[in-house]
């Protein structure tokens, strides 16, 4: 082969090779393929989503998310903004064309006037997307940056829905919020998947909260019945003797009721629960006078009958205990005389207990419980129907038998219950039951009845859920708060302090999760297991260790200052040799 | 061996040309990557001629002037604030949602057949044309659909918004060239006016007439002069800075219009400017448009809020009493 073919035929090679190079890259863009190489699967959808994305017959038309999180934003929040980023466009790798989105600056404009107008459309009266001010602790000025962490979702020509990507009226930049960033990063594929079931969603499922028995009435549960209105529809149910009274609803709510069941209104929910209902009970059974407490400094625990804790919840698999939870781990209350004002001092009867691990409780905040009583697991036999404990109180708790004296000494740490002893503790307040459950009205029921044909009673349920918590403020919306020591008359969602009570940055110290494990509660009964699992998908932030940074913070500046002017350096100085060495001659 | 080598590479470009050429005819596309979503036109300022147009034959067209102001093509007066809203609609419009994946062709008809065309040029060029079609059900929204010059219309429509307001876009494009005529009646400055005649026909006796010469005035009742408070003459002259109608007749059919021009006016207002220039009006009362009782429970007759003007062109405007009560005055008025 001569030279000439030889060069001819490396050149043809060459210009070959980076042609097939580039088509290569051209199928690639045909034939996307990803990889999530991550411990975690931070670019990997969950199964469900995936499915629900696929599903042609329940994604009908396209979803468009605005995204207003957008803009000069601190490092955190562009993480978080990044994060939504990489999901939706995970979303259209999957729906295609079926997702769409859009981020957007709310300080895009130069007219700031313009910009006002479309922040306020955006918050619409409260019912759109909820501002965070963000507070520059560094900076000499107070300065304020208000942030719109949600996202506007569009289906079928209007707005469907609203997303939260997380709800703080403040924050503060440079303070440690790695918590909240953890989890808003981790609730991000399970807020957008569950925007988009709630706007495809064609018939949603009902839930009921009984009325009749002196239960918690709207207004007390207002925040609660406004999230899961998103999903749910929401009315009240009254039994008023009526066999069919729960035939239109799939769950029923029981919030806190004060008066006894007599025993129509327990046989007509107990086949509620037989013909597959789902049922969350929220009961009190220890009735405590606040206001006499208020008054008089001391009041009685009193045991309350219900007339449902020997028989219905009995037989169902729990017993409520007659006692009163008392907790080193509590919420703050106002104590007379000198701690009348907030933040006032912590009452143990307010107990702040931590989830177990089950899929209600993941990456949830701890629960405030207030004059809890505990409850116990029965008839532990009984296999076909499982009992999972969801909530307890901290080793540092103790069960007080009703009647229970309660006066304002418990506050003080010299009267304060001994807490030592940690076999005292941990005590259950929630408890999951599933499987198939057994009426307590067998063997009770007239044979006449059973054998008419007007209505069918069952005794032993189909697979069926039910959560029974022992206290009946977990859901109880409060209307009293404090903001910076004042006295406001408001309702304040579930998850909020209603003491005030803040740390030294000015942010507040307790976050309730009550709203996110009822809701979670409600999905899992309801069939949505797949959300829930979504929702308790972790992600892990790598984060910088703050004490390290401080201290390290120094060092390695200098040596990513050095390292790259030391390696030119060297680089030079060889250059410098070789060039000596071939031309010195 | 290089030769085998070379043979090999150029076997796989052939493979890997036909799996592609196999792949792109197979491709659909889809509408959304092709369609066309960049309504907006940030640099307002270099816009000069803006088209409107819609499916029933109606056709505008506005060009800014050498002193930048806007005026219709026969070089007719519009009131600006409406243009500034076009440009404002320009700069802002975005995206509210693509349109229904399923409604894509029957929206795409429908503009079809009834739209409004806004085509707008910068410095003499076609930049964009928009099709304005019906709103949204919720009123939310506005369904349009782009063209541009260079590729074309777009396949798909978007449901557009203006970010800051709620609302419809597509009423800020009316078709209707009086909507956009310019309303004033009297623009003065009081320096400016010669004379001002006042007449009352159904009470001559009240009529006047200021006239006025080198900020000394004279007024008349009935051509003799009388004694008047020259504070009050002052406070009047200034009424005629700013009188505009609020719209062109719209609901009068024309035998109408006749019957009113031949009835008798409640005022006739002359205004001779400095340069002999005559302004006059004719105010008349205007019956209700739909039963009204006034306080006392009586069938009200007449509108107690809006009166029709003739203006000077003799064109029919409706005009309110808010605007004209304080013209509306009698010699009385101006008696020390």
């Amino acid at each position: 082969m001569s030279k000439t073919q030889s060069k001819s035929n490396s050149l043809i090679n060459y210009v070959g090779f980076v042609v097939i190079l580039l088509m290569v890259n051209v199928l690639a863009y045909f034939y996307p393929k990803r990889i999530d190489l991550t411990e975690d699967k931070r670019y990997s959808l969950s199964d469900y989503t995936v499915e629900m994305l696929q599903d042609e017959n329940r994604l009908k038309d396209r979803v468009f998310f605005k995204v207003y999180l957008e803009g000069d934003l601190p490092a955190d929040m562009k993480n978080i903004r990044n994060e939504i980023n990489n999901i939706l466009d995970e979303f259209v790798a999957v729906a295609g064309d079926k997702i769409q989105y859009e981020f957007i600056d709310t300080d895009g404009s130069d007219d700031e006037e313009y910009n006002d107008q479309v922040k306020q459309n955006i918050f619409n009266k409260g019912k759109g997307i909820l501002p965070t001010y963000l507070k520059n602790i560094n900076s000499s000025s107070a300065e304020l940056k208000t942030i719109w962490p949600g996202a506007i979702v569009e289906y079928r020509g209007k707005t469907a829905d609203v997303v939260q990507f997380f709800d703080r009226e403040q924050l503060v930049i440079d303070e440690n919020i790695t918590q909240l960033i953890d989890k808003t990063i981790n609730n991000i594929e399970f807020k957008l998947i569950s925007a988009i079931r709630r706007v495809t969603t064609d018939k949603k499922k009902r839930i009921g909260f009984l009325q009749g028995h002196g239960e918690l009435d709207k207004n007390m549960t207002w925040d609660i019945r406004q999230v899961l209105k998103k999903d749910y529809v929401i009315g009240d149910v009254e039994i008023n003797g009526q066999l069919n009274a729960f035939d239109d609803i799939d769950a029923l709510i029981i919030a806190k009721p004060v008066e006894p069941f007599n025993e129509k209104d327990k046989f007509i929910i107990d086949q509620f629960i037989m013909r597959g209902g789902k049922t969350l009970w929220f009961i009190d059974p220890i009735d405590v006078n606040i206001d006499s407490l208020a008054f008089t400094g001391e009041t009685m625990g009193l045991s309350r009958n219900l007339n449902i804790e020997k028989d219905l919840l009995f037989k169902y698999g729990v017993r409520i205990n007659n006692d009163l939870i008392v907790d080193n781990q509590s919420a703050n209350e106002l104590v007379p005389p000198n701690n009348i004002k907030p933040p006032g001092l912590p009452w143990v009867f307010y107990p702040i207990v931590y989830p177990e691990k089950h899929p209600i409780c993941l990456n949830i905040d701890p629960v405030l419980t207030q004059y809890t009583s505990s409850i116990h697991v029965v008839n532990e036999k009984d296999k076909e129907v499982k009992k999972t404990i969801l909530l307890k109180s901290s080793p540092e708790s103790k069960s007080l038998l009703a009647p229970v004296r309660i006066n304002w000494g418990f506050a003080f740490d010299q009267w304060k219950p001994d807490f030592s002893n940690p076999e005292f503790g941990n005590n259950p307040i929630a408890v999951l039951l599933e499987g198939k459950f057994k009426s307590p009205f067998e063997n009770r029921i007239s044979e006449a009845f059973l054998k008419g044909e007007v209505y069918q009673t069952k005794f032993k349920s189909v697979e069926n859920k039910m959560l029974v918590v022992a206290d009946g403020d977990m859901i109880n919306s409060s209307y009293i708060y404090f903001k910076n020591g004042q006295k406001k008359i408001a309702p304040i969602p579930l998850h909020v302090d209603r003491m005030g009570v803040i740390t030294n940055n000015g942010t507040p110290k307790f976050v309730y999760g009550n709203r996110e494990f009822i809701q979670n509660a409600v999905d899992y009964l309801l069939g949505d297991n797949s959300l829930i699992g979504i929702r308790s998908k972790t992600i892990t932030l790598r984060m910088l260790d703050d004490e390290k940074v401080a201290k390290e913070k120094s060092f390695w500046k200098s040596i990513n200052i050095i390292i790259p002017l030391a390696f030119l350096a060297i680089l030079a100085f060889i250059l410098y040799l070789i060039r000596k060495r071939k031309y010195a001659h | 061996m290089k030769s085998l080598k070379t043979i090999t590479i150029l076997l796989v470009i052939v493979g890997l040309s036909f799996v592609i050429y196999q792949t792109v005819s197979k491709k659909k596309s889809s509408l959304s990557t092709n369609a066309l979503s960049d309504f907006a036109v940030k640099d307002t300022a270099s816009i000069d001629i803006i088209k409107l147009s819609d499916t029933k034959g109606n056709k505008l067209i506005f060009q800014r002037n050498e002193s930048k102001k806007w005026t219709l093509s026969d070089g007719s007066c519009v009131q600006q604030h409406l243009i500034v809203g076009f440009l404002e609609a320009f700069k802002y419009i975005s995206v509210k949602s693509p349109v229904g994946e399923n409604a894509v062709d029957n929206i795409n008809k429908l503009i079809l057949t009834t739209h409004k065309k806004v085509e707008i040029y910068q410095k003499g060029q076609l930049v964009k044309t928009w099709y304005i079609g019906n709103p949204t059900q919720d009123h939310y929204g506005t369904y349009m659909l782009l063209s541009d010059p260079e590729k074309g219309k777009s396949p798909e429509p978007f449901i557009m918004h203006l970010p800051n307001m709620y609302g419809v876009v597509a009423d800020r494009f009316s078709t209707d060239r009086k909507e956009y005529l310019c309303s004033e009646i009297f623009t003065y400055n009081p320096k400016d006016i010669k004379e001002i005649e006042l007449t009352i026909p159904e009470q001559p006796e009240l009529n006047f007439k200021i006239v006025q010469n080198n900020e000394e005035f004279i007024v008349y009742n009935n051509t003799k002069p009388i004694e008047f408070d020259t504070l009050k003459v002052r406070k009047y002259l200034l009424g005629y800075k700013k009188i505009h109608f609020t719209n062109y007749n719209r609901t009068l059919p024309q035998p109408s219009v006749d019957s009113l021009r031949n009835s008798t006016p409640m005022y006739i207002i002359k205004v001779i400017d400095n340069n002999n220039n005559v302004n006059k009006i004719k105010a008349y009362k205007k019956g209700v448009d739909y039963q009204l009782y006034d306080l006392e429970g009586r069938l009200l007759v007449y509108d107690q809020d809006n009166l029709w003007v003739f203006t000077n062109d003799d064109k029919l405007t409706k005009c309110q009493y808010y605007v004209f009560d304080k013209l509306f005055r009698d010699i009385n008025y101006f008696r020390k």
